[in-house]
């Protein structure tokens, strides 16, 4: 028998009540956790991706679907440009690197990208076993291309036209497999690496480097002058288009986020509500409970125990609100991942918890404590005497 | 000084034209005594004042050699936890407490620390051990009375304290009531004190109090 066991004895005599609450304060936190957890996979997915690469180049369209295609490897590319043209701008003063793409071609839906080691070593890539390639049609297999196919090293596939599954199959010239990448989260994860090479003479360029296409290039500056002056010039001199991956991803983010924060509004008047729940249910049967408080004060309870009983009360709940809503947010985006583990790869520990949703818990605890004040409080100014005397008949 | 409960030029005002005075009146250890008086004279003023519920106005009060006026108010809380148990004539108990925590709340409350022992053996003793995981909203009248008595007794108290015990009984009832504080408080080695305008009861006391 002590304080948190009465108070838990008080919640669980009102079943109901507790139940309406409690269901409250969890849609409020799993789903202001959900958002804490997504929107964060989202920012680091994306924000991972682009980091090392200053600027894209690419044919001229949308520089949204430049970046998407050349960067996340996630729409179609805006078409192809020309290599003497692209290394012309590499020899400039301003570029520090660049990282030529060729891609068009796939395997069961997965892009092969015709490269140099380049690209790995932007990503900071490791191998879990084997090498890069050496000769033209050796690839390396991003983890998930290798999970998914099951293809080890030595084994040998055939690319297919474009991005679709049921394409045209390139059946003369077999890929072999010569290494397979650890897990990274980056976009290499669902990539097939290989020399650009195996690209081209899968679509049988021969000839001069002067005919020679690529579909993108990736560029870091020598600095900030660069931003300022280089994407202006490729967009006014050259048949090219160039485009900002910072900003176009700021941009594209920035349609999210008038979702989430309408969500995040949500979450917190769902939040208050459950904290009302309280305070109305507390001011309820603290009319009720004020004999009953009058007593246990008549059985030398203090002041401060009577005020630490109707705070306990809103606590437990809060608890419980925020482990059962944190269990609910994580379980399901754990569930969520076992189904669509190509998409985004939302990695979370199942027990981690990330920096926003120890505000939620903060939050929640405060708005539970602030409506358990008022009614706490009155507790502290209750003349027992009269309460226990005017009780009679 | 043997005495339990000692009150010197007692007064109390609930507002300044209405001072409320009380006969000095004293108590030794065991003797079991009656304060009475017809409504509204004062009575349970002086039973929540003796149980340090109020302070009082004027005057001193001493339960046990120790003087009321003297301690804080926190120090009240705990005076009356560990000496006073009170029986109301309307017997409350904490609704979502079962029969035998609703005795193990009242120990924790004013001592601090539980005696299941002390807890069965007062609701074996008072007839209500078949209840025990029971709510108290399931007993019959006569049964919460028991209880209130069960749990006044629970800390073993110096004094017990009841109020109208006896008042919304017919006389065999109200004689069974009056033998079981009695015998009970002889049990527990508490004093007996009654505050009733029920005048049946004065014949049993030698000590009384008229206000």
């Amino acid at each position: 028998m002590n304080l948190v066991k009465i108070s838990i004895k008080n919640i669980t005599d009102k079943p109901y009540q507790a139940v309406l609450t409690l269901i409250m304060l969890i849609m409020g936190v799993a789903l202001a956790s959900l958002l804490v957890l997504v929107g964060g996979a989202l920012d680091d997915s994306f924000k991972k991706n682009i980091k090392g690469i200053d600027m894209v180049v690419g044919a001229k369209g949308s520089p949204l679907q430049l970046i998407l295609s050349a960067v996340y490897q996630i729409d179609s590319p805006t078409g192809n440009i020309s290599l003497a043209e692209a290394d012309q701008l590499a020899k400039n003063r301003l570029v520090d690197k660049t990282i030529q793409l060729s891609y068009g071609d796939s395997y069961k839906g997965r892009r092969i990208i015709g490269t140099s080691s380049d690209y790995l070593e932007l990503y900071e890539a490791q191998f879990e076993e084997g090498t890069i390639f050496k000769e033209s049609f050796e690839a390396v297999l991003g983890a998930l291309v290798a999970e998914e196919n099951d293809l080890k090293i030595g084994d040998e596939f055939f690319s297919a036209h474009g991005d679709d599954e049921t394409a045209e199959i390139h059946g003369d010239h077999p890929f072999r497999v010569t290494g397979v990448l650890k897990r990274s989260g980056s976009v290499l994860d669902k990539l097939i690496i290989t020399k650009p090479e195996s690209v081209w003479e899968v679509h049988s360029y021969e000839g001069d480097t002067s005919e020679k296409d690529i579909t993108a290039m990736l560029v870091t500056f020598k600095n900030k002058m660069g931003m300022i002056s280089l994407p202006r010039m490729v967009n006014k001199n050259t048949s090219m288009q160039a485009a900002l991956p910072a900003i176009e991803i700021n941009r594209l983010l920035g349609l999210f986020s008038v979702g989430i924060s309408t969500l995040r509004i949500v979450s917190l008047v769902v939040l208050i509500l459950g904290a009302v729940s309280i305070f109305v249910s507390m001011i309820n049967s603290l009319k009720e409970r004020s004999y009953e408080l009058a007593l246990i004060r008549s059985m030398g309870a203090t002041k401060t125990q009577v005020f630490s009983m109707t705070v306990i009360e809103a606590m437990v709940l809060g608890v419980l609100g925020i482990v059962v809503g944190l269990a609910v947010s994580h379980g399901g985006i754990y569930v969520l991942n076992q189904i669509v583990t190509d998409q985004f790869g939302v990695s979370i520990g199942l027990f981690q918890l990330l920096k926003g949703e120890w505000i939620i818990i903060v939050v929640t605890l405060c708005l539970c404590f602030l409506a358990a004040l008022l009614p706490a409080l009155r507790t502290l100014s209750m003349d027992v005497s009269k309460v226990l005397s005017s009780h009679v008949k | 000084m043997n005495h339990i409960l000692k009150t010197l030029d007692l007064k109390f005002s609930y507002s300044d034209n209405e001072v409320l005075n009380f006969p000095n009146f004293s108590v030794a250890k065991g003797e079991h005594s009656l304060i009475s008086g017809n409504s509204g004279v004062g009575k349970t003023t002086l039973l929540h004042l003796i149980g340090g519920l109020l302070t009082v106005s004027d005057g001193e009060i001493w339960v046990s050699g120790l003087s009321l006026s003297s301690l804080s108010k926190r120090e009240l809380d705990e005076f009356r936890g560990k000496n006073i148990g009170f029986v109301f004539q309307q017997p409350s108990f904490i609704r979502s407490l079962n029969v035998q925590q609703n005795i193990e709340a009242a120990q924790y409350f004013g001592k601090g620390t539980i005696n299941k022992e002390k807890a069965i053996h007062l609701l074996k003793k008072l007839g209500l051990e078949k209840y025990r995981k029971r709510g108290t909203y399931e007993l019959s009248g006569g049964e919460r009375q028991r209880l209130a008595i069960a749990r006044a007794l629970s800390i073993s108290p110096e004094i017990l304290l009841a109020d109208e015990p006896t008042s919304s009984l017919d006389d065999s009832n109200a004689f069974n009531v009056y033998e079981l504080l009695v015998t009970e408080a002889d049990a527990n080695g508490a004093t007996l004190i009654v505050v009733t305008h029920d005048n049946r009861l004065k014949a049993q006391f030698k000590n009384c109090l008229e206000l």
